[in-house]
C-alpha cells in the first residue's frame, strides 16, 4: 500500500456539454461502458495503484455519486484507516463558501492534507476514462525532484483548443503551459492528473489564494505560475485516455468497447474496473434473441436484435425489437417490435410497442444544442415515456420524466427538442 | 433458527462434485445451488443459520465466508459454518442427518431457538419459510414437513406421504422401489427444538434423521404434519436432475424466475465486465453472465462468468462454468464443461453413437457428457458421447485416437 500518498478527486463539475444525460448527476456518476460509472475508472486505479486513502470533492448534484460510492466497499476503500471520504463544500470556517475554481475546491480543503503528513498528493479528475497506474508516475516525480507532475498525452491537433496545452523539453521540464488556447503551439496536453509534493501544493494553493484576480484553477493560475521555478514536469502516458467532455466523447467512447479491438480492455484480469454491482441474473437470450457486437450487462433479457450496442443491466428488449448503434441505460424497457438507432436511452425508460428513435435526416442539428447534437446522435432522458408507434427523428432531445400526454404529436422531426431539457 | 445441511457426498453428480459438496455446484450462470437455500433465508428474514458441512467443503466456505451477500454478516447470529470438530470423547465425522444435528444440539441451545429448520443444501426453489412456521406454529405441530407433488415414477428418489384431511401425516414411506400416489417430503422440516432435542438424545443409535427420527415418529402417531408447497422445487442431486432443471431456464417462462425483483436469488459475484459480443457471435437461447466473452454460436446453452467462446466455435446444449474457454472450430454437443477448462481448438465433444457409460448408464443420459475442472483437451481431439473426463486431465492422458463414447477419460493414465 502506498501510504504516503493521499488523492482528491475533483467530482463537482456541472458537465454541461453532457446534456441531460448531466442533468441530475454529476458527471462523473454519468454512467459508462455497459456497467460503470465515470468515475469507477480513476477510483479503480487509484485502488491498483494502491492509493488507498482518497478525498472525492464534490459539489454539483452530488446525491447519485454519494450514494454510488457509499462506504467504498466496491473498491475495498471500506477501512479502519485511509478510505474514502467525500468532501462537499460546507460553511462555518473562515473560507467556506462554494467551490470557485480546482485549485479553490483543493484549497478549501487544504487542512486535509497537512494533517496527514503525506509526502505526495494525487490531484485527479472524476470523469476521464483511461487505466493508469499511478505509482509510475510517482516514482518519476521522485526521480526528478519534482514540485509538480502533469500527466501528459497528445490528442489530435483539432481537439487542442478543449485542452491545457504542454511544452516540454528534453527532460520533460514542462516550459510552456496554455489553457484551451485558440491556437496551439503543441498537442500535447494536460490530462488533469497532478502528483504534487504536498509543501509545494501548500505553499502554491495559499498563495494563490491571496490573489484577489486569480480564477484559482490549476490549469489557469497555478500551474502557469510555476513554469519559472522549472520544477514542474510532465510525465508521458500513451494509454487510452479519454476525456468524456461532450455528448459526442461519451458516445464514441462507449462504441470503441464494442468494436473489434477497443481501446480500453475491460477484461484485464490484472487491472479489474471495480463498481457496486446489483445483484442481477445473467443475462437472458431468447428464441428470437440475437446479438453482434455488444456488451450487455447481467440481468438484460434480449429477445430481439441487438447489433453495435451497449446494454446497461436490467434492460429489456422485446421480441422484433431492433437496437443498433445505441447505449440503453439501466432497466429501461424497448417493447416489442420497436426500433433504436445512435440513441442515447437514460435509465428506467420505456420505449412503446413499434416505436422509432433515430430515423430521417442527420443533418438537421439540434435546435437547442446545435453544437452537442449534430451528427445523428438522439438522447433521451431518465423515466421518459415513449408512446407506441411513436416516430423520433436524429439529432432529437427528449427530457426525463416525460409521459405519453407530453407527446402531442407521435411525430418528432430530425433535431426536435421535448420538454425541459436544462 | 436454520441448519443447513451441506455435508452429504453423492456419487450421482460424477466428476461435478469430485472437489466440491453438491450444495457448492454452480448452477443457473452464476449461481451455487445453496444460494436458494440462504436467499430464501434472507428474503424470510431468517438471519440466524449453521451450515453443516463435512464433505469438500472449501470452495463451499470459500463461497459463503461470512455471508455478506445475503445480509448474514451480523452482529447477532448470521452464519456459523458447522464442521465436525474433536472433543475430548466421542469424536466423530458427522455419521448422518440426525448425527449432524445431535452433535450441534448446543448450538441450538445457545441460540435459545424455539423451532429450528432443517433445510437441505442442494434444493433448488423459493419459499417463504416464514408461512410454513406459521402453520406449524398454529397447527401445534411437533414437525412440518414441507411436501410437493411427485410424479409417481420419481418416488423412488423422495420420502413419500400420505396426509388426512387436515393434512397430518399418517404414513411415511422413504425412497419406495415401487411407483407410488402421493406428496414428496423435499428435506425441509420445522422441529420444536424441544421435541428435536428429546427424539435425537432418546435414540442415540438414530444417525439418519427421515428413517429413524421422523418415520418412527409418523408411525407412532405424533403431530407430523405437512406444509404443501405449490412452487416450483427441484432436487438437483443426479447429472440428470441437474442438466433438466439448469435446461429448464432457457424456456421463455421458466419455472423458476430468477428475475423477480421482489424475490432476489443472491449470490457472491465476482467484478467482471459486461457480457461482450463479437462480430460473429450469434446467441440464442441462451443464459450469458457477466464476463462472458462470446465470438463464436451459442445456442440453448449457459455460460457462467468469464467463459470465453472463441471464433467458428459452436455450443450447443451445454453447461460452461466459470473461465471455461473453447478454442476456435470447437464444438460442444451436450457437454457440462466444469471451471477453468480449456478446450483446445477443433475439438469435438459429443460426436457418434450414444452407447451408454461404462460405469453408471443411468446418470448419463440423452448423449450428455461430463469434462471434469482444470482439465485441458488438447487441440482437434474427437470425444463421443456419454464420456466423462476427470477433472484435471491434460495432453499426456490422451493418445490422440477418438474418445470413444461411453468411456472415461483419466488423470495421470489410461483412457
Amino acid at each position: 500500500m502506498n501510504r504516503d500518498v493521499y488523492a482528491l478527486l475533483l467530482a463537482g463539475g456541472v458537465g454541461s456539454r453532457l446534456s441531460i444525460l448531466s442533468a441530475k448527476r454529476a458527471k462523473p456518476a454519468v454512467p459508462f461502458g455497459g456497467k460503470y460509472r465515470i468515475i469507477d475508472f480513476t477510483l479503480s486505479n487509484c485502488v491498483n495503484s494502491g492509493v488507498d486513502d482518497i478525498g472525492i470533492l464534490t459539489q454539483y448534484r452530488p446525491m447519485s455519486l454519494n450514494e454510488h460510492i457509499g462506504n467504498g466497499k466496491a473498491w475495498d476503500l471500506d477501512r479502519m484507516t485511509g478510505g474514502v471520504t467525500l468532501l462537499q463544500p460546507f460553511l462555518g470556517r473562515q473560507t467556506g463558501d462554494w467551490y470557485v475554481g480546482t485549485a479553490d475546491a483543493v484549497y478549501q480543503n487544504l487542512d486535509q492534507v497537512t494533517r496527514r503528513k503525506v509526502e505526495h498528493v494525487l490531484i485527479l479528475s472524476g470523469d476521464h476514462v483511461y487505466n493508469m497506474d499511478y505509482n509510475r508516475m510517482i516514482r518519476f516525480h521522485e526521480e526528478k525532484g519534482a514540485d509538480v507532475t502533469l500527466a501528459v498525452t497528445t490528442v489530435p491537433w483539432e481537439m487542442t483548443d478543449q485542452f491545457g496545452i504542454v511544452e516540454t523539453d528534453e527532460n520533460a521540464r514542462v516550459i510552456g503551459f496554455e489553457e484551451k488556447p485558440a491556437r496551439a503551439r503543441s498537442n500535447l496536453v494536460s490530462m488533469g492528473v497532478y502528483v504534487w509534493s504536498a509543501k509545494a501544493l501548500v505553499r502554491r494553493l495559499t498563495e494563490d489564494a491571496a490573489k484577489p484576480d486569480s480564477q484559482h484553477d490549476f490549469g489557469r493560475n497555478i500551474i502557469p505560475a510555476m513554469i519559472p521555478d522549472g520544477k514542474a514536469f510532465g510525465y508521458r502516458f500513451d494509454g487510452y485516455w479519454q476525456d468524456i467532455g461532450t455528448l459526442e466523447a461519451y458516445y464514441e467512447a462507449n462504441l470503441n468497447l464494442v468494436s473489434d479491438r477497443p481501446q480500453l480492455d475491460l477484461f484485464d484480469a490484472e487491472w479489474k474496473i471495480h463498481t457496486p454491482s446489483a445483484e442481477r441474473p445473467p443475462v437472458k437470450f431468447g428464441s428470437g434473441g440475437r446479438s453482434q457486437y455488444s456488451l450487455i450487462a447481467n440481468g438484460c433479457i434480449i429477445q430481439g436484435n441487438v447489433e453495435r450496442s451497449v446494454l446497461f443491466p436490467g434492460v429489456y428488449v422485446g421480441p422484433g425489437a431492433h437496437v443498433s448503434d445505441s447505449i440503453i441505460m439501466n432497466d429501461t424497457r424497448i417493447e416489442a417490435g420497436a426500433r433504436i438507432d445512435r440513441t442515447i436511452l437514460d435509465k428506467q425508460i420505456v420505449v412503446g410497442e413499434r416505436a422509432i428513435i433515430g430515423h430521417g435526416d442527420a443533418s438537421v442539428a439540434n435546435i437547442r444544442i446545435p453544437q452537442l447534437l449534430h451528427s445523428g446522435l438522439t438522447v433521451v432522458g431518465k423515466g421518459t415515456v415513449i408512446p407506441k408507434e411513436a416516430r423520433i427523428g436524429r439529432n432529437c432531445c427528449l427530457a426525463a420524466d416525460l409521459t405519453e400526454a407530453d407527446f402531442t404529436s407521435l411525430e418528432l422531426p430530425p433535431g426536435s427538442v421535448l420538454g425541459d431539457t436544462g | 433458527m436454520a441448519l443447513v445441511l451441506a455435508g452429504g457426498s453423492t456419487r450421482d453428480l460424477s466428476v461435478l462434485t469430485d472437489m466440491r459438496a453438491a450444495s457448492s455446484l454452480p448452477f443457473g450462470g452464476k449461481y451455487r445451488v445453496i444460494d436458494f437455500t440462504l436467499s430464501n433465508l434472507c428474503n424470510s428474514q431468517i438471519y440466524q443459520l449453521g451450515l453443516l458441512t463435512q464433505h469438500a467443503p472449501l470452495s463451499l466456505h470459500a463461497h459463503v465466508g461470512i455471508g455478506k451477500p445475503w445480509d448474514l454478516d451480523r452482529r447477532e447470529g448470521g452464519v456459523m459454518i458447522l464442521q465436525p470438530y474433536q472433543r475430548q470423547s466421542d469424536t466423530r465425522w458427522y455419521l448422518g442427518t440426525a448425527d449432524a444435528v445431535r452433535q450441534n444440539l448446543d448450538v441450538l441451545r445457545h441460540a435459545r431457538a424455539r423451532w429450528v429448520l432443517i433445510l437441505p443444501g442442494d434444493l433448488v426453489y423459493k419459499m417463504d419459510y416464514s408461512w410454513l412456521l406459521e402453520e406449524h406454529i398454529e397447527r401445534n405441530a411437533a414437525v412440518t414437513l414441507a411436501v410437493g407433488p411427485i410424479d409417481p415414477k420419481e418416488s423412488h428418489r423422495f420420502g413419500m406421504c400420505q396426509v388426512d384431511e387436515h393434512n397430518r401425516i399418517v404414513a411415511f414411506r422413504e425412497k419406495p422401489t415401487e411407483a407410488m400416489e402421493g406428496l414428496g417430503y423435499m428435506g425441509i422440516a420445522c422441529f420444536n427444538v424441544e421435541v428435536l432435542h428429546k427424539e435425537l438424545c432418546d435414540r442415540p443409535e438414530a444417525n439418519n434423521l427421515v428413517t429413524e427420527i421422523i418415520e418412527p415418529m409418523v408411525a407412532r402417531g405424533d403431530r407430523v404434519e405437512a406444509y404443501r408447497y405449490e412452487g416450483y422445487w427441484e432436487d438437483v442431486g443426479t447429472v440428470d436432475t441437474y442438466y433438466r432443471a439448469s435446461m429448464d431456464l432457457l424456456n421463455d417462462t421458466p419455472r423458476l424466475n430468477l428475475y423477480d425483483p421482489e424475490w432476489v436469488v443472491y449470490t457472491r459475484s465476482v467484478e467482471l465486465p459486461p457480457a461482450r459480443l463479437g462480430a460473429q457471435a450469434m446467441v440464442e437461447r441462451s443464459l450469458l453472465a457477466n464476463g462472458c466473452n462470446v465470438e463464436g454460436t451459442v445456442e440453448n446453452s449457459i455460460l457462467f462468468p468469464g467463459v470465453r467462446v472463441e471464433e467458428g466455435a459452436v455450443v450447443k446444449h451445454s453447461i460452461l462454468m466459470n473461465g471455461a474457454s473453447v478454442a476456435a472450430g470447437a464444438t460442444l454437443d451436450h457437454v457440462i464443461v466444469d471451471k477453468d477448462v480449456r478446450i483446445g481448438v477443433n475439438v469435438l465433444i459429443g460426436q457418434g453413437e450414444a452407447v451408454p457409460h461404462k460405469d453408471f448408464p443411468e446418470l448419463l443420459t440423452g448423449g450428455l457428457s461430463i469434462v471434469g475442472r482444470d482439465a485441458v483437451i488438447p487441440d482437434g481431439i474427437i470425444i463421443g458421447k456419454h464420456c466423462v473426463i476427470e477433472p484435471g486431465v491434460h495432453a499426456v492422458d490422451f493418445d490422440g485416437a477418438p474418445v470413444e463414447s461411453g468411456t472415461r477419460i483419466r488423470r495421470g493414465g489410461d483412457a
